[in-house]
C-alpha cells in the first residue's frame, strides 16, 4: 500500500468509526461526503479522527471544507509534507 | 404555602422584583447596564491551562471566551457559606443571588425566604471541579477530594443558594443546554402563576468549561476564533461566555401592594422542542416556540417592540432564527427591533437566558434597547438590528428567546410594568 | 383556546394519572421482571469490578443485567449514547408501549418529556479523562459535547416520539427523576401538555463516580442495608424509571389502563447542609404532597423510602416520616428498595415510582432486603426481607438528595373517574 492508500484506508476507517453501518459500503476515493449522511458534527468527528491519527491540525489550517474522500486525502498529505519538512528545517 | 386550593385559583400574573448578576462585563445589575448601554464587550483572548498541577499533559491553549474578571481565580470562598470553597458556577449563583434578593427585599431572617423556591439552570455544571477530579484520579492516582460530589454535582448551585440564603421551598436545577435559565425563569414563573409557590428564585449559571470540554467544543467547529458577531455577513460561530443571572419572582399585586420595585412582568413562556436533530436548528420548532409565548401572554405579535435574540453568531443558527422572526412577526419583521446581547457577553450556555432576560427587563424598565456592535450585516437577513447606541424601546413587550443544542426551545415574553 | 388558536393554559386544574412504566434495572430489562425478583427478594447488588486509565477497583455495586445495547440500538446511534441515555430511552420505549402509545399518537405539542438524571453521561466523561490525562492526548473528541450533554436522555426521546412540547432535565442527583416527575405532574396539570414522559436515568458505575463518593464517606462496602443495623452506606447502580403521565381525560378518551392517580407532590429544601440531610425538610416535602393530594396521613399504606443505607439518612428519614405522620408511622409499611436494585442516583426515583405502581397494582409491599434487625433509630415497618400483602390504595415515594433537596410524590388507586 502506497502513501496515498493509506492515508485513503485511515479515512475510511475513521468515517467507519463514526458511523460503523457504513462497514458494509465501498468507500472509495471519488466518494463524496455528503453521499454518506454524514452531518456536519459528524464530519467533524471524522476530521477529529484524522487529526489524532495523523497528530496534525486540520481545523486550524482552515482547510476544513473537503467534498470528496481523495480531497481530504489531499489535504492530509499536504499537512504530513510540511509538517517533515518543518521536522527536517529544525534538525 | 401552596396549598389544594390555592392549586385550583385563577393564576396570577407574575413580577421581576429583584435581580442580580455575575457577568463578563460586569458583576452587579448596574455595571452589568453600563456596559451594555455603551456596548462594551467582555470578550477577550485568554489562554486556557491550569498550571497548578505538576506534569500535567494540558498545554496552554489560546482561544476567545468571556470570561468573569470580578471574581478571583479558583474557587471561591464566601461569607454565607463558610464551610468550603465552591465551584465558580455555583459561586456565581450565589453572588448573583445575593443580590436579587436584597434587591427585592428580601432580608436576612425574612419569613418569606423559608418557603421561597429556588430554579437554578445549567448546561454542565461543576466543570473545572469534574477536570480537577479526574486530574488527581488519573494523572496522579491519588484519591479523591471529599468535597468532589458536592462541588462537581450539577444542582450545587440550586443547594449552594438555598443553603446560602436559607431558601426551603422546592428547589431543584433544570438543564436544557443553552435554553436551561430561561426554561428555569419560565418553570419558576409558572410555579408563582399557578399559587404552587409565592416567591421564586430563578436563573442560571454556568462557568467556563474546563480543559477536556473546552477542547471538545473547539472540535466541534461552533467556535469563533475571531469573535462575536449574530447576524452578520463574516459571523463564523460562538464565543463561550459564564456568569450568573438571577431573578427574583413574586404575584405582581403583592409587590405591589408593599410598593416594591417591579422590573418587569413575566407574561408569558413558551418551551418546545424541536424533535428533529441535535445540531441543525429547526425553524418551526422556533416560531412555535415564540407563537407559544405570545399565546400565554395574550399578546399578538404586534404588539412586540423588541426581540432579545438567541443569537450565537453561528451560520446556520442565526439564519434559522430570522426565518422564524420573518415567520412570527410577517411583513414587520424587518422592522422591530432586535439585538443578540451575546455578541457582549458571549454565549454563557445555562447562564445566557438568564443575562438576557435581566438585559430585556432593563430595557423595558427603563425604556432602552441594548445595542450590539455594528458589523458588516447579511444582506440576507432583513432585520432592524440595534447597534452600537442604545435605542428609546418603544412599546411594552418584549421576547427573549434561548433555542439550545439538542432543539430545546424558551421563549420569554415580558411586559413592562407601569410604575 | 386564545386567538391565536393556540392551547392557552388557564389555570384549571387536570387530574393526573400514570398510563405505562417501565425500568431497567440490576433486576433486569422490563418493569414486570423487575417487580417478579423483588416478590422473590432478589438482590441486584453485587461484588463489581471496574477498570478504567489503568486503575481497578472491586465494590459492591448493582450493575444492568441482561441488557445488550444491540437489542436496543444500531451501532451507528450507539456512537452518540452514553448507557445513561441508552437505559432512558429503552424505559421509556417499554413505558410507551404499555400506555398503548406510539411515536405520532396525538398532537406532538402536547407530550412533554422531563426526566432526571444526576449526572447525564458520565461514561463518555470518564473515558474522555482517561485519553487526556493517561493517554496524554490533548485533542479531545467532539463527540464528547452531545454525548455527556445532560439532557441527551430527554433529546432521544423526544426524537423518537416525535414529542415537541415542554422538554428538559431536571437535575438533582438523587431526587432528580423524582422532581423530574414532580414538574411533569404540574405541566400536565395546569395543561401546558396533556402526555408527559417522566422519570429518570442515570449510568454511574465506574471509577471516578466510585472514589469521589468513597471520599465523602458514603459508600458501603458489604451491601446495602437500608434501616438495618449494620448498615454501612449506600451502593451504586446503574438503570432508568420511566413512566407516562396524561391528564385523566385523556386517559379516559383513549380508555388506557390507569395504574393510579399521580394525586399530589410536594418538594422542599432543608437549607442546611451539603451532604446531611435534616428532618425538617423532608417532613414538609411530605406534607404539602399530602395536602396538594388531599390525602390524610392515616389514609397512605405504604411508602417507598428513599432509604440509602446510610447512617444518617435513614435516621433522618425515620424522623421525618415520624413527623410528617404521628402515629400512623408505625402502622404504615416503609421499605426501601434500594436494597435490591441499588442506588441509581438520577434514575432510582423513576425505578422506585415503577415499584411502588407495581405495588399498588398487586397489593404487596415491597421488602426491604438484607435487613439484619431492628437499629436504634429506625423502628418502624420496613417490610424486612419478605414481600408483606397488604392493601394499597395510598402510596408514596419519596427521594431526598444531598444539598437537602427534597421530594414527594402521592399515588392514589381506585380513583373516581
Amino acid at each position: 500500500m502506497n502513501e496515498l492508500e493509506a492515508i485513503e484506508q485511515q479515512i475510511y476507517d475513521a468515517i467507519r468509526k463514526v458511523k460503523p453501518s457504513l462497514q458494509a459500503i465501498p468507500l472509495a476515493p471519488e466518494t463524496r461526503f455528503e453521499n454518506l449522511g454524514l452531518e456536519s458534527l459528524e464530519r467533524a468527528i471524522v476530521v477529529f479522527e484524522l487529526e489524532d491519527a495523523y497528530d496534525l491540525s486540520i481545523l486550524d489550517e482552515s482547510l476544513d471544507t473537503f467534498e470528496t474522500i481523495a480531497e481530504a486525502r489531499d489535504v492530509v498529505l499536504m499537512l504530513l509534507g510540511r509538517k517533515q519538512k518543518r521536522a527536517e528545517g529544525a534538525a | 404555602m401552596a396549598t389544594a386550593r390555592s392549586l385550583a385559583r385563577a393564576p396570577r400574573r407574575v413580577a421581576i422584583s429583584g435581580m442580580g448578576i455575575v457577568s463578563p462585563i460586569g458583576r452587579g445589575v448596574s455595571s452589568f447596564c453600563r456596559a451594555l448601554r455603551e456596548c462594551r464587550s467582555g470578550i477577550a483572548p485568554r489562554t486556557l491551562f491550569d498550571e497548578t498541577y505538576p506534569s500535567d499533559p494540558r498545554q496552554p491553549y489560546a482561544h476567545l471566551a468571556a470570561a468573569v474578571e470580578d471574581v478571583p481565580p479558583g474557587y471561591v470562598l464566601l461569607d454565607e457559606l463558610p464551610m468550603f470553597a465552591l465551584d465558580r458556577f455555583a459561586a456565581y449563583a450565589v453572588i448573583a443571588a445575593r443580590e436579587a434578593l436584597h434587591d427585592a427585599g428580601f432580608e436576612n431572617g425574612d419569613a418569606r425566604r423559608a418557603r421561597a423556591a429556588v430554579i437554578v439552570g445549567t448546561a454542565v455544571g461543576g466543570d473545572n471541579s469534574r477536570d480537577f477530579a479526574s486530574h488527581r484520579l488519573f494523572a496522579r492516582g491519588q484519591k479523591a477530594h471529599p468535597l468532589t460530589v458536592v462541588r462537581t454535582m450539577v444542582n450545587a448551585a440550586a443547594s449552594g443558594v438555598s443553603i446560602a440564603f436559607g431558601l426551603g421551598g422546592p428547589v431543584f436545577n433544570i438543564s436544557s443546554a443553552c435554553a436551561s435559565s430561561a426554561h428555569a425563569i419560565g418553570e419558576a414563573a409558572r410555579m408563582v402563576q399557578f399559587g404552587f409557590s409565592d416567591c421564586a428564585v430563578a436563573g442560571g449559571a454556568e462557568s467556563l468549561p474546563a480543559y477536556t470540554l473546552f477542547r471538545s467544543w473547539q472540535q466541534m467547529r461552533v467556535l469563533s476564533p475571531d469573535g462575536c458577531r449574530p447576524f452578520a455577513a463574516d459571523r463564523n460561530g460562538m464565543v463561550l461566555g459564564e456568569g450568573a443571572g438571577i431573578v427574583v419572582l413574586e404575584p405582581l399585586d403583592v409587590v405591589r401592594a408593599r410598593g416594591g420595585h417591579v422590573y418587569a412582568e413575566v407574561a408569558g413562556f413558551g418551551m418546545t422542542a424541536d424533535a428533529r436533530d441535535w445540531v441543525i436548528p429547526d425553524v418551526d420548532g422556533m416560531t412555535r416556540c415564540m407563537e407559544e409565548a405570545l399565546a400565554d401572554a395574550d399578546v399578538g405579535s404586534e404588539e412586540i417592540a423588541y426581540v432579545n435574540a438567541h443569537g450565537t453568531s453561528t451560520d446556520r443558527g442565526d439564519a434559522a432564527e430570522t426565518e422564524a422572526l420573518a415567520r412570527l412577526l410577517g411583513v414587520r419583521s424587518s422592522r422591530v427591533p432586535v439585538s443578540s446581547t451575546k455578541a457582549l457577553h458571549g454565549h454563557a450556555l445555562g447562564a445566557t437566558g438568564a443575562f438576557e432576560a435581566i438585559a430585556t427587563a432593563i430595557g423595558l424598565d427603563e425604556g432602552w434597547i441594548p445595542p450590539m456592535p455594528s458589523a458588516e450585516r447579511d444582506p440576507k437577513l432583513e432585520l432592524d438590528l440595534v447597534t452600537d447606541r442604545p435605542r428609546p424601546l418603544e412599546g411594552d413587550v418584549a421576547i427573549s428567546n434561548s433555542f439550545g443544542f439538542g432543539g430545546l426551545n424558551a421563549s420569554l415574553v415580558l411586559r413592562r410594568v407601569p410604575h | 383556546m386564545n386567538a391565536n388558536g393556540l392551547h392557552v393554559s388557564n389555570g384549571a386544574p387536570h387530574r393526573v394519572v400514570i398510563t405505562g412504566i417501565g425500568s431497567v434495572s440490576s433486576l433486569g430489562v422490563g418493569a414486570r421482571p423487575m417487580w417478579s425478583k423483588m416478590m422473590d427478594s432478589v438482590c441486584g447488588i453485587r461484588p463489581t469490578r471496574v477498570t478504567s486509565g489503568g486503575l481497578e477497583a472491586i465494590f459492591p455495586a448493582a450493575q444492568v443485567a441482561g441488557y445488550d445495547p444491540l437489542d436496543h440500538f444500531t451501532a451507528d446511534e450507539l456512537v452518540w449514547r452514553d448507557p445513561y441515555a441508552q437505559f432512558a430511552v429503552v424505559a421509556a420505549r417499554e413505558a410507551m408501549a404499555d400506555a398503548g402509545l406510539k411515536a405520532g399518537d396525538g398532537d406532538p405539542s402536547e407530550l412533554a418529556v422531563i426526566l432526571g438524571s444526576g449526572g447525564g453521561g458520565e461514561h463518555a466523561r470518564e473515558d474522555a479523562a482517561v485519553r487526556l490525562f493517561v493517554d496524554r492526548k490533548l485533542r479531545l473528541n467532539p463527540v464528547l459535547v452531545p454525548k455527556t450533554n445532560l439532557q441527551a436522555s430527554v433529546g432521544f426521546i423526544s426524537i423518537e416520539f416525535g414529542a415537541t412540547g415542554p422538554s428538559f432535565i431536571v437535575s438533582t442527583g438523587c431526587a432528580a427523576a423524582t422532581h423530574a416527575v414532580a414538574q411533569a405532574f404540574l405541566v400536565v396539570r395546569h395543561g401546558l401538555a396533556k402526555r408527559a414522559i417522566t422519570g429518570g436515568s442515570e449510568a454511574p458505575v465506574m471509577i471516578s463516580v466510585l472514589q469521589a463518593f468513597q471520599a465523602a464517606q458514603v459508600l458501603s462496602t458489604t451491601t446495602c442495608r437500608p434501616f438495618s443495623r449494620d448498615r454501612d452506606g449506600m451502593t451504586l447502580a446503574e438503570g432508568a424509571g420511566v413512566v407516562v403521565i396524561e391528564s385523566l381525560e385523556s386517559a379516559r378518551e383513549r380508555g388506557a389502563h390507569i395504574y393510579a392517580e399521580l394525586a399530589g407532590v410536594g418538594m422542599s429544601a432543608d437549607a442546611k447542609n451539603s451532604v446531611h440531610p435534616a428532618e425538617r425538610g423532608p417532613a414538609q416535602a411530605l406534607r404539602i404532597a399530602l395536602d396538594t393530594a388531599h390525602i390524610r396521613p392515616e389514609e397512605v399504606a405504604y411508602i417507598n423510602a428513599h432509604g440509602t443505607g446510610t447512617k444518617i439518612n435513614d435516621r433522618v428519614e425515620t424522623n421525618a416520616v415520624k413527623m410528617a405522620f404521628g402515629d400512623h408511622a408505625r402502622k404504615l409499611a416503609i421499605s426501601s428498595t434500594k436494597s435490591m436494585h441499588g442506588h441509581a442516583f438520577g434514575g432510582v426515583g423513576g425505578i422506585e415510582l415503577v415499584a411502588t405502581l407495581l405495588a399498588m397494582e398487586s397489593d404487596v409491599a415491597p421488602p426491604t432486603i438484607n435487613y439484619l434487625g431492628e437499629d436504634d433509630d429506625c423502628d418502624l415497618d420496613y417490610v424486612p426481607n419478605e414481600p408483606q400483602p397488604r392493601r394499597i390504595e395510598t402510596a408514596i415515594s419519596q427521594s431526598f438528595a444531598f444539598g437537602g433537596l427534597n421530594a414527594v410524590v402521592v399515588l392514589k388507586r381506585d380513583i373516581e373517574l
